[in-house]
This record gives structure tokens, C-alpha cells and sequence, in this order.
């Protein structure tokens, strides 16, 4: 076999690369935790296309461990679809993420699915970042998804529960997480190019005063004042009603 | 600039304003006498001034039509519309002729031959019959009809030459007039030009002297243009009902067709058009289209109300179909890259007015506000509002690390059992430390917030409020 027609089979969008000969990493994006880049046979995640994360949902940890690629340089926009509560914005602005170019969309099922695979193909996205709605999803649709954020240059990370890891998927890179204790993640790679499936390693997401294990449960009294067996009258709510747009 | 005007003369309006030139034979009539006859009637030698009984004797299947003004009028600003494509100065003269100033816009065009090009494929797509003038003032323009063809603009000596030759018969004056002024013997009127003027005047009246001077450019004529329609505003009816949506694209491209070439004529953009579905229970829909950014493709556009029509019920059958353009502003093209980057990324426009067209997506764009509780600190911004201003200065003295994540609003109320907070039934840990928010005046009571860690690894941000009651307020 001739080196350029190997040259020119390498440099198809669809052959599936493994790991290089001499170990190097290539070209992927930084994830921002040193334990997942090593883990990650691209060095990070891929520049773009599918990525699964089969998590127990809803999983509020899932967004700490993508802030660092919300708030990268990447002049494209980033979209947060469907997710379980609602992202704030005060303390996504301070971690860096740029608030003009995010945005966050709601839908119906298959709106919402057809919204964003226009999205990510697009080529006005940089992350897309999708909780996958109710129901079945299958191979076709995440195959349309992953052809469609590759030819949108678009990273399209999909959050699944952890049930369908069995099932099969087009999807290049699958992690498993789990949530072992506050403020920690344990990621599992699935399927990989390029790496075996197994590979484990533990991220710390949150600083040390929020992590470590609070006082024992029995100063609770001094906390709490009085029993309060259940709730009758709804709290004191602020008298503004919040603005209609976020009402999903 | 020397002054150079059109004239474009519709001979068959009157005929052809409702519905265009047509095939077999047709009629103008005013009591019981013919008044104008198109082609097919004149081969069948129907001529104007026949009586109506004549004419039916002559031709079979003649088709007779009444005056109807408003719609002949309506026919010639319509086609003046057009032309202000053309030139700003179309000027209306009734009863079937527009007049148009072009010296003006002879360098645009790149001169004469590219002028008289754009003005060839105008009549080719005119659907009513025209011919063409040509001259120097308004009055000669309406005079010299047909032209020989031309590669320049000719010299002001030709165009004299061309108006001495014309015959008093074809001037457009009263007949009486005429006949005062072929009584001396004159045949053209290049006779009258050695003539000395006063005594023109004195002879043959002061409107007639007036009239040659501004037919020969030794007196101003002014002429009023034809004002543009503004804003846009145009309805289609209906003869049969539409019962399904499908069937409107059709309309709705013409109307956008003829909406972006309003805009292209005045190089102005719209960021929203208005539809208005007229229904057969008397009931009118209004749809909202907007965009990210002014634009006056009428592609865009269509796309976009398609998506908006997707999800809209008919509750009746559609009688009519109304297009309102809203505020027009100028168009003010940006600069395009000589050298684009290579890498750089699609525009964020086109897709958010795409997503923001879809009713069924709710998207917004999350944003600080000056709120004091946490619900509150934030808002959502539409999508299609202009980007964010710069972010307000924080106003608490927390460190990031000490905000959740995820809000929940409204916070959800825990169940309480020996005293210790419950989330999905397993009990939360708290932290000693607390952080007081004040509720607004009007309750005056504080809230006690806690950070919390629940057995599913996950940690929360809890609040006790003045009842002793507990509330989920976030997650870290």
C-alpha cells in the first residue's frame, strides 16, 4: 500500500484512528482536569462531534466538569439544552463563561432534538450541551447528531442515564460518572478511540471548604429550632413574579 | 447633468389595467360608443368612435368593458412603484403615461446604452402594452414617441429637429387650438419656431405660448414625483377560501417578492414583518416574524414564517392575506472581509432567528440582574435583543465558590423528620455556617442559608426560613 493512499485513508473523517505508535496525544480540547486529559487517548475532548455522558439524572456535578470548555476561547456560541434546573448565570459569569454567547433552550422532545441538530450544524456553535429528553433515542438520531455537530465543528456533549450504557451508540467517546461523594466525580471511559474500556480516574470538582465532611449531624438541634413535623403555608415569596422567559 | 426624460405611454390601459393584455377581442365603451379597442378588435375593424351596435355587428365574441377609473389609476401607480427602482423622479400623467427623469442616474447605470437596457427588460416584463418617449423636457419626452435606436444621448440640436418635424394634428392640445393654428396654414410645428413669441402669445393665447416654452426648455416645468407608499402595507384576498396552510406559501412569496423590492428601493431593512390571516369567521391572526438583524431577503423571511406556520391552527378557512412591513430603517451594509479567516465560525444571527421563529422552543439568553434574593440576581434576555451590556459589578462579597451552580426557582420545600432536612428521602448533612439573606421589606423575614451534602454525592445549598420550614434552594 502506497504511503499517499494511506495519507489519504488516514485523512477520512470516518476512519477511526487509534492511539499513535509513539503514545502522543493529538489535538483535542483541554477538559481542564489534568486526571481526564491523561485519561482521554485525544488529550481531551474531541475538537467536535458526539460525546456521551452516562450519568445518574439529573446530574448537577455534569455541568462543573464542562465549565472549563463553556468558558474556553472559542469564538463560537455555546448552548445548554434542556437542562434539568436552571443554569445561573452569576456564578457561570465568574467561572469565566462568556454570558453573550450562551444560551439556553427549551423544547418539546422532538423539537428540541431537531433544534439542536440545526444547531450544531450550524457552524455558529462551539458547545452544545444537551440533557437527553424523555424517551428512547435511537442509533439513527445520534448518529444525525454526531454527523451534524462534525460538520458543524461543534462539540455536542449528550447527557444519557446510565441504563443505556448496554445499548449500542455512534457515538466516539462514552464516560460513565458517578457522584461517590460531594464535590467529587468518578469518570469510567466506555468506548474510546484509541483506549480500552475500564480506564477509571477521580476528579475533585469542588474547593476543599466545600468538600470536606461537615460537622456530625447531632449539632443539628442547635440549627434547628423547633420540630416541624410538615408544611402547610407556602414561603414568603418575593412579591416580582420571575421573568416569563425562563419558565420553560 | 443635462436633463434627460422618459416617457413610458400605456395606449390600453383602460383596457388592460384589471387583468392585462388579452387575446381576443376588447372594448372600451362610454354611452353606447366604442372609446378604445385593442388590437384584436381594430383587425376586425373596430375603431374608436363606432357605435356599440356597430361594433358587435362587426365582432362576434367582443368583449366590452366601462370605464373604471380608481382601477386605471391604481394600475398607473402601481407601475410607477415599479419604476422607482428606476429613478426617485416617476412622475404620474394622466391619463395613461408616466414620466420619469433619468438624466440623473445615467452614470449609474454606466450611460445610455446600460439605462435604455434596464428600461428594455422593464417593458419586457410590463404585462400591460407600452411605448417609449424620449427628450429633453417632460413635454417632448410625451411628444417623441418611438425612438430610433440610439447609442448615446442625442445631441439637444437633434432633439430640436425631431420636435420641428412633429405635425399639429399629434400635439396634445385642445382641438380647438388646433384648428386656430392650422388655420394660418402651419402643418409642423417647426413652422412656429421663427415665429417671434409675443406675437405667438398674443394670437393664439398665453397657455399655449406657456405650454410650447416648457415644450421646447425655455421655461421650467416642474413636475410633483410620485411619492412611495410607506410604510408597506398590502392585503391579498382570496376567491376560494385556503383550508390548509401549504396553500398560502404561494401568496406569501409574491408578497415578500414585492416587499423586498420596496426595501431594495429605498435600501432599507425591516427586523420584523407582520401577518395577518383574515378568516372566514371574521377573525384575524396576526403572526410576528422577527430577526436577529435587519435583512430584506425575502428568502429569510420565507423560511422563517414557514417555521412560525408550522405550528399554527387554522381555526377557519383563510379569505385573505395581509403583509405589514412595520418601521423600515436604512440599510447600512457592514464591511466585508478582504481576507476572512479561515476558522471563523458562521454568524450567530441567522441561527438564533431561526430557533426564535419556532414557538414550540423556549430560548433565552441568561443574564445578571440587580436582584438582592438568588432567585432574583438573575433574568433571562430574549435572544433576539441586542447583545447583553457589560456585566453589572457584583454586588455580594462572595466568593464563586460560595454560589451554586444550579438555582432553583422556586425552591423546593424539604420534608422535615427529627429535626433533620430530607431530600428524596435521605437525610442532608449540614454545614454550621451561615450566610442571612433579608427578604424584602414588605415580609420582613430573613432567610438562613446552609450549604448541605446529600448521601447521592451531591452538594446543596438549603435555607430555613422564619417558619422553621426548609427549602432547596441550589446545587453546587
Amino acid at each position: 500500500m502506497s504511503s499517499a493512499f494511506l495519507q489519504q485513508l488516514l485523512s477520512r473523517r470516518d476512519t477511526w484512528r487509534g492511539r499513535d505508535l509513539d503514545g502522543a496525544v493529538r489535538g483535542g480540547r483541554p477538559t481542564g482536569f489534568a486526571g481526564l486529559d491523561r485519561l482521554l487517548s485525544q488529550g481531551g475532548w474531541p475538537v467536535h462531534g458526539l460525546v456521551e455522558l452516562l450519568c445518574p439524572l439529573p446530574c448537577p456535578p455534569l455541568l462543573h466538569l464542562m465549565l472549563p470548555v463553556l468558558a474556553g476561547d472559542d469564538p463560537g456560541a455555546r448552548v445548554i439544552a434542556n437542562p434539568p434546573e436552571r443554569p445561573c448565570a452569576d456564578t457561570l459569569a465568574r467561572a469565566g463563561v462568556p454570558l453573550a454567547r450562551l444560551l439556553v433552550l427549551h423544547g418539546e422532545r422532538d423539537g428540541l432534538l431537531r433544534a439542536c441538530h440545526e444547531a450544531a450544524a450550524s457552524d455558529a456553535l462551539s458547545v452544545l450541551l444537551l440533557w437527553a429528553p424523555a424517551g428512547a433515542l435511537p442509533a439513527g438520531t445520534l448518529r444525525r447528531l454526531h454527523l451534524g455537530a462534525q460538520q458543524g465543528r461543534c462539540l455536542l456533549v449528550l447527557a444519557r442515564p446510565r441504563r443505556v450504557a448496554r445499548q449500542p451508540s455512534p457515538a466516539p467517546l462514552r464516560l460513565g460518572l458517578e457522584c461517590p461523594a460531594p464535590g467529587e466525580l468518578a469518570v469510567t471511559v466506555h468506548k474510546q478511540p484509541g483506549g480500552r474500556p475500564g480506564d477509571r480516574c477521580h476528579l475533585t470538582l469542588l474547593p476543599e471548604h466545600l468538600r470536606r465532611a461537615p460537622p456530625a449531624t447531632a449539632s443539628l438541634a442547635a440549627l434547628t429550632r423547633r420540630p416541624r413535623p410538615a408544611l402547610e403555608a407556602p414561603p414568603p415569596r418575593p412579591l416580582a413574579p420571575p421573568p416569563p422567559e425562563l419558565r420553560p | 447633468m443635462t436633463a434627460l426624460w422618459l416617457a413610458l405611454h400605456f395606449p390600453l390601459l383602460a383596457l388592460e389595467a384589471a387583468d392585462g393584455p388579452v387575446e381576443q377581442p376588447r372594448v372600451l365603451v362610454h354611452q353606447h360608443r366604442v372609446r378604445l379597442a385593442n388590437a384584436a378588435a381594430r383587425a376586425a375593424g373596430v375603431e374608436s368612435g363606432l357605435r356599440l351596435a356597430t361594433a358587435r355587428a362587426l365582432c362576434e365574441d367582443l368583449e366590452v368593458r366601462e370605464a373604471d377609473e380608481p382601477a386605471r389609476e391604481a394600475a398607473l401607480r402601481r407601475q410607477g412603484q415599479h419604476l422607482l427602482a428606476l429613478t426617485p423622479q416617476v412622475c404620474t400623467a394622466p391619463p395613461s403615461t408616466l414620466l420619469l427623469e433619468v438624466g440623473g442616474c445615467l452614470k449609474l447605470y454606466g450611460g445610455f446604452q446600460g439605462l435604455m437596457a434596464r428600461v428594455d427588460r422593464y417593458r419586457l416584463h410590463c404585462p400591460l402594452t407600452t411605448r417609449l418617449g424620449l427628450g429633453p423636457t417632460p413635454l417632448a419626452a410625451w411628444h417623441l414617441t418611438d425612438p430610433p435606436p440610439l447609442e448615446q444621448v442625442p445631441e439637444p440640436a437633434r432633439f430640436q429637429a425631431w420636435l420641428a418635424e412633429l405635425e399639429l394634428d399629434r400635439l396634445d392640445l385642445e382641438p380647438r387650438l388646433r384648428e386656430r393654428l392650422r388655420a394660418p396654414g402651419f402643418r409642423t410645428l417647426g413652422e412656429l419656431y421663427p415665429l417671434p413669441r409675443p406675437a405667438l402669445g398674443k394670437r393664439f393665447g398665453a397657455g399655449f405660448l406657456d405650454w410650447l416654452q416648457r415644450l421646447l426648455g425655455e421655461k421650467p416645468d416642474p413636475r410633483r414625483p410620485l411619492p412611495p407608499p410607506r410604510p408597506f402595507r398590502e392585503r391579498l384576498d382570496f376567491d376560494d377560501p385556503l383550508d390548509n396552510l401549504d396553500y398560502l406559501h404561494g401568496p406569501m412569496t409574491r408578497l415578500l417578492a414585492r416587499l423586498s423590492s420596496d426595501l431594495e428601493r429605498h435600501q432599507e431593512s425591516l427586523t420584523a414583518i407582520r401577518w395577518h390571516l383574515y378568516l372566514n369567521n371574521g377573525h384575524r391572526d396576526t403572526l410576528v416574524v422577527r430577526r436577529a438583524q435587519a435583512g430584506h431577503d425575502a428568502a429569510t423571511w420565507l423560511d422563517l414564517t414557514r417555521r412560525r406556520l408550522e405550528h399554527q391552527v387554522l381555526e377557519a378557512p383563510v379569505l385573505g392575506l395581509g403583509l405589514d412591513g412595520g418601521r423600515p430603517r436604512p440599510r447600512n451594509p457592514a464591511l466585508a472581509d478582504l481576507f476572512p479567516d479561515p476558522g471563523a465560525r458562521a454568524p450567530l444571527a441567522s441561527l438564533l432567528e431561526k430557533l426564535a421563529a419556532e414557538p414550540a422552543l423556549s430560548l433565552y439568553r441568561p443574564d445578571r440582574a440587580p436582584g438582592h434574593l438568588p432567585e432574583e440576581s438573575e433574568r433571562g434576555r430574549p435572544p433576539l435583543d441586542r447583545p447583553a451590556p457589560p456585566a453589572l459589578p457584583t454586588v455580594t462579597a462572595a466568593t464563586p465558590e460560595d454560589r451554586p451552580l444550579w438555582l432553583l426557582d422556586p425552591p423546593r420545600p424539604l420534608t422535615v423528620r427529627d429535626t433533620v432536612p430530607h431530600w428524596r428521602n435521605r437525610p442532608l448533612t449540614l454545614f454550621a455556617q451561615e450566610e442571612r439573606f433579608s427578604q424584602p421589606w414588605q415580609t420582613q423575614a430573613a432567610r438562613r442559608y446552609h450549604v448541605a451534602h446529600h448521601p447521592d454525592g451531591l452538594c446543596c445549598w438549603v435555607f430555613q426560613d422564619d417558619q422553621e420550614g426548609w427549602w432547596l434552594q441550589g446545587f453546587f
